[in-house]
């Protein structure tokens, strides 16, 4: 099946779990580098945060994600890819570009590494945006009892 | 006869152009400006390595049924589902790559530890089980 560890192995997982944190995902989504147009495999937005996934097998074509992370003006650019061997290339093809991990905004890491990080990032985003969702439910109660007295 | 000008400019090239010629099939598309095109034939015209239901065995096809019905699982989980032992579902594994059933792929599925063996169900696999395309997609 073309395209099985692409699409089914590296953004289905991450395209499901965004979803479940109530981020709006879009996969193939459009972007225009210069005079060319391409697609972003998974493009996730949570309140104002932007994030670009790119799921990539090989270090070859690292340098266009980070011109199409650039053009959709993404906050972060995950570059997923099945194991550390290729985590390894995709730093080594970075390097030579430039590009000193860590860098704000640049992650490349394994699905599972993914996986992790789509909770630790999404889970504060989500607080902020509802104040009362990561609280204990015993403060829930004291806080709205404060409200109704004030 | 007169020697072409070509003979007069390159005397060693008549010496060359009486060897015997043998035409490289694979160079047919060649273009002098570096770009080649793939001769391929459609895949619907291809014809798909198929092994006979009756080549594999019980197990192996109980095997095969899982991953067709629970795609991009890791390998271990197949042998839980088809209620295989580890050795007997390591090698109905086996068997089935070897026959063009199925295809391995090595993936970090969780953040720490080696790397899982995800299996993908192949054409013969679906065709095999009866199924036109794998679930989910």
């Amino acid at each position: 099946m073309p395209g099985f560890v692409h699409e089914e192995l590296l953004i289905k997982p991450l395209e499901r779990e965004f979803g479940e944190m109530g981020a709006r995902t879009q996969r193939g989504a459009l972007v225009r580098t210069g005079r060319s147009i391409g697609f972003v495999d998974l493009f996730a937005e949570i309140g104002s945060k932007r994030f670009v996934i790119e799921a990539e097998r090989s270090a070859r074509r690292v340098d266009r994600d980070l011109l199409k992370a650039m053009s959709l003006a993404a906050d972060e650019l995950w570059i997923v890819v099945p194991t550390g061997h290729e985590v390894h290339a995709v730093d080594r093809k970075l390097s030579r570009m430039g590009v000193r991990l860590p860098q704000p905004g640049l992650f490349v890491l394994t699905l599972g590494q993914a996986l992790q990080r789509v909770h630790r990032t999404c889970l504060p985003l989500i607080a902020g945006r509802c104040p009362t969702a990561n609280q204990q439910p015993s403060q829930r109660t004291e806080g709205s009892k404060d409200q109704a007295a004030a | 006869m007169n020697p072409t000008p070509q003979e007069n400019t390159n005397p060693g090239l008549a010496t060359l152009l009486a060897l015997p010629v043998e035409p490289a099939t694979e160079f047919h598309n060649w273009r002098p400006d570096g770009s080649v095109i793939a001769v391929d034939e459609p895949a619907a015209q291809r014809p798909i390595e198929r092994p006979s239901v009756c080549s594999l065995g019980d197990a192996e096809l109980r095997f095969l049924h899982c991953v067709v019905e629970h795609p991009g699982e890791p390998s271990s989980a197949y042998a839980r589902l088809s209620g295989l032992g580890t050795h007997q579902a390591i090698a109905a594994r086996k068997k089935l790559i070897a026959e063009n059933c199925l295809r391995e792929h090595r993936v970090n599925t969780s953040a720490k530890g080696r790397s899982s063996i995800v299996l993908e169900p192949l054409p013969a696999a679906l065709e095999i089980c009866g199924v036109a395309s794998i679930k989910g997609s």
